[in-house]
């Protein structure tokens, strides 16, 4: 078990640094195929339009561009900024701001996933009564809205409003201020895992295994959490890697919105003023995390259910 | 298998008491942080402090004078160094670094002579802090963003520097000793001394500048400043603050202690900010505008930058006069200003802005020379030209592309309202919007690959050539490929010793091209000067009106207490 468990693993990992290696150079393309150049605005005559270019090095051909990339990020250099923070180094940049976002994320998925366990486990228990109803409902909005719309509602109302929270994120309480965005990113995770969890709990409760229980003459409550719960936890795992993408791209919105200092707000800069080493890097530091994200998650479920760990490492 | 499952539920059941112990401790953590602390709200400032609250739409990007040329850098710099004269309310040149000036008879030459100031590390302030930073941003290596203005300023052998055929050591700027800086220009040029007031032409102390190497105007600790407020934070995101600079020249005069400016994209969430008292400065746009009309902190001002249309000679349609005219004359460019932006903007019938610049008398302006009448909407007669056009082109319909910028409030909405208005009046036209970010649109725009370009110009220098060069022969920004000759004329004289020897002269025959270019040849459509929507607090004063060609300058404002 341990030597499929170890075999499975290293492939995992080699099957991640390629996707990575992959990414990176298909990013570096979408970005040569993006109108316009860091270099571009009004004020800025050819002249000065081609100096720019080439103490940079952008006027060198594509692969050379990329090779040199690709060989300073093995080196850990993930280049320079050329317009939102002129020529700063963007690991420098990234390393006051990869906290705050990873904080949020991981501040709105531990909410997200208990919550919304929570919602969907009474549902189902529940289930047809005015409570399941509500919860239903509740899950349908926070599905459909989405995070900004959230967000904006939040800052009316306890921000503004209520006076309880910053407007806007506040460097010197980061925490604090983290509460509000974190809400606003965990409701479509709340929502998902609800659903998620009433009809994975509706299904487990019906089940042969229940009845047999039940027939055993266990009580209620110890069938509900010694059998139901524990089987309807273990999918619920795999709901996780697609909601990361979620939060991801809700970071992006929310930041904006509380004027967080993360990377979802670098990002967005990065891309409205074609600043190519900030997007790879940020873009590059996302696809890492979900793939570790998604790592994890095989991992785990290797662990739990070894039908896939086998064919998995066989195949 | 029941191992891995228990060890499952176990990390699970660890994860929600995290989770949940998280949560708790949240509200009570104000205090941890071992940065020096930004104040993002308006807490945390000494009391009597003033301490200004300031919202911008775009993010620093350095504060070093040549590595920038956007918005917010600029205001910074003009914040933390004193160049040699700055701009007072009246939009009057005001002595910073230099005392007093002598220009020679042939006007060739100034010699500048400076006051006893010192940089925040100790040093005095020299007349090579100037010399080695001008021949610093016309240096190649340097690939300065504003190379371009010492060009404008027509500092002797700037443009042959620039353009990388000479060494920098031959600009035109020697060190008479350490108080005295004497400056060559190639021609005379009526707007120099104002042109000084740019960031591009802050000292820098050359020592230190070497000693302090890349960090310099990238970290504020690594950076000596000379102006009344000296940089202390920047998150490289949304925070900057500058303090008040107690070893400045003048600084018993200035009244605010502290500016901290937030970076805040969203104007809805400025607003509740500002309501909150959590700002005292923050420009609205769109429905907010009606919303707080009423409001007392509620200010309009007219900025000088300039709203127009390039039309594209190359297209079929747009190389006849008649058609350029119908287009130019069906833009109702009071509802644009009224009711589209409503933002203290103001109909365009020009193109060289109000409150740009004064005739050598120092009193008129090119509006009052040439009035105001260029162009004006007039729906009747715009139908006909239209006709006209159409018939000269034997063709019943045309469809025209409208390129803007979609990062921006003001372009979005008047394009869109200019398209549906061309539409409906002007029979036989199809509009298509194409709206791409700035930096896109100009590489099409260079490209020249558009019909009809909606674009805004903020002028750098005082004076009329600020606006009509751009649509000159040769000029970067003559995007249309507009090439009249009559108009060229004026325009490549305008910079020969000659006419600028007789300012006059010269005044009036660039008077005469704006008239070329507007009622003969139609070569833009100019549709509103632009206006800013601000909410400012009552106690603050001096903010309300940003100086022209300059920036927001804060040795001028003040705050009750």
């Amino acid at each position: 078990m341990g030597k499929d468990m170890g075999r499975y693993i290293v492939k995992r990992v080699l099957i991640a640094a390629v996707t990575l290696l992959a990414i990176t150079f298909l990013l570096f393309l979408l970005m040569d195929l993006l109108p316009g150049s860091p270099f571009n605005n009004e004020k800025l005559n050819e002249a000065q339009r081609a100096l720019l270019e080439h103490k940079y090095g952008l006027d060198k051909p594509f692969f050379v561009r990329y090779w040199i990339y690709l060989n300073n990020l093995l080196h850990g250099n993930f280049g320079i900024s050329y317009v939102i923070a002129v020529d700063q180094p963007v690991s420098g940049m990234m390393a006051s701001r990869l906290p705050i976002t990873i904080r949020m994320g991981v501040q709105a998925m531990l909410i997200g996933v208990v919550v919304g366990l929570i919602f969907g486990i009474i549902a189902a228990l529940k289930k047809n009564t005015w409570i399941d109803t509500i919860a239903t409902i509740c899950s349908v909005i926070g599905f459909s809205v989405p995070a900004y719309v959230f967000a904006l509602f939040l800052v009316f109302f306890a921000a503004f409003k209520m006076g309880w929270f910053p407007i806007r994120f506040a460097i010197d309480q980061p925490v604090f201020s983290s509460i509000l965005p974190t809400l606003s990113l965990s409701a479509y995770i709340i929502a998902t895992m609800a659903r998620y969890a009433r009809s994975e709990m509706i299904e487990c409760l019906s089940s042969d295994y229940i009845t047999l229980a039940k027939a055993k003459g266990i009580s209620e409550q110890k069938v509900i959490i010694r059998h139901a719960l524990r089987n309807t936890l273990v999918p619920i795992i795999t709901v996780v890697s697609p909601l990361m993408i979620g939060l991801i791209t809700g970071s992006v919105v929310v930041e904006q919105i509380f004027g967080v200092p993360g990377l979802g707000q670098m990002l967005l800069s990065g891309v409205q003023n074609n600043d190519y080493n900030v997007i790879m890097a940020v873009a590059l530091v996302y696809s890492f995390l979900y793939i570790v994200i998604m790592l994890v998650v095989d991992v785990l479920y290797g662990f739990i259910d070894p039908r896939i760990r086998v064919s998995g490492g066989k195949a | 298998m029941r191992k891995g499952k228990r060890w499952f539920l176990m990390a699970m059941a660890a994860l929600t008491i995290g989770a949940l112990a998280g949560c708790g401790s949240n509200a009570g953590d104000k205090g941890d942080k071992n940065i020096e602390s930004p104040t993002s709200s308006n807490g945390g400032s000494a009391a009597g402090e003033h301490v200004l609250n300031l919202a911008k739409l775009t993010p620093l990007q350095a504060c070093d004078p040549h590595k920038v040329n956007d918005a917010m850098s600029n205001e910074l710099l003009t914040a933390v160094f004193d160049g040699l004269y700055t701009l007072n309310e009246n939009g009057e040149l005001d002595p910073l670094m230099a005392e007093s000036y002598e220009e020679s008879e042939d006007g060739l030459t100034y010699t500048f002579h400076l006051r006893e100031a010192y940089w925040s590390n100790g040093d005095p302030v020299t007349a090579n802090d100037f010399a080695f930073s001008w021949k610093r941003l016309v240096d190649p290596a340097t690939a300065a963003k504003n190379s371009n203005e010492a060009v404008a300023a027509g500092i002797k052998n700037a443009k042959a520097i620039v353009d990388g055929t000479m060494d920098p050591k031959e600009l035109g700027v020697t060190v008479i000793d350490d108080k005295t800086l004497q400056v060559e220009l190639e021609a005379i040029v009526p707007y120099f001394l104002k042109t000084l007031v740019r960031p591009a032409f802050l000292p820098i102390n050359q020592a230190y500048f070497e000693s302090a190497g890349e960090d310099y105007g990238m970290k504020p600790e690594a950076t000596i400043y000379n102006g009344p407020y000296t940089w202390t934070y920047w998150d490289y995101a949304t925070n900057i603050r500058a303090t008040k600079n107690p070893d400045y020249w003048n600084a018993e005069n200035m009244d605010i202690d502290q500016l901290n400016w937030q970076i805040v994209t969203d104007s809805q969430t400025g607003a509740l900010m500002f309501e909150s008292g959590q700002l005292d400065f923050v420009e609205i746009s769109g429905d907010l505008i009606n919303n707080y009309a009423s409001n007392p902190a509620f200010t309009k001002a007219l900025e000088v930058h300039m709203w127009y249309v390039y039309p594209n000679f190359e297209n079929e349609a747009l190389a006849n006069v008649n058609i350029r005219r119908a287009l130019a004359t069906s833009i109702n460019k009071e509802a644009i200003a009224e009711t589209v932006l409503n933002n203290g903007s103001q109909v365009a019938n020009y193109f060289v802005g109000y409150n740009l610049c004064f005739a050598p008398d120092g009193k008129t302006q090119m509006r009052d020379t040439n009035g105001d009448n260029f162009l004006v909407y007039d729906l009747e007669s715009a139908k006909k030209y239209w006709q006209k056009g159409l018939e000269e082109l034997g063709k019943e319909s045309v469809t025209l592309r409208l390129m803007y910028y979609n990062n921006n409030d003001a372009s979005i909405a008047q394009a869109e309202y200019i398209a549906s208005q061309w539409q409906q009046t002007l029979p036989g036209l199809a509009v298509e919007l194409y709206s791409y970010p700035s930096n896109s649109a100009l590489t099409y725009a260079q490209d020249g690959d558009f019909d009809l370009f909606l674009f805004r110009w903020g002028p750098d220098y005082k004076d009329p050539m600020a606006f009509l060069e751009l649509i000159g022969r040769n000029n970067e920004h003559n995007y249309g490929h507009y090439d009249g000759k009559a108009y060229n004329d004026i325009i490549d004289a305008a910079s020969t010793a000659e006419l600028l020897k007789n300012p006059q002269t010269r005044w009036e025959s660039l008077a005469e091209a704006e008239k070329i270019l507007l009622e003969d040849d139609v070569a833009v459509f100019p549709t509103v000067q632009n206006g800013l929507a601000m909410l400012i607090n009552p106690k603050v004063h001096g903010l309300e009106v940003r100086n022209t060609s300059l920036t927001w300058n804060y040795r001028f404002v003040t705050m009750d207490d």
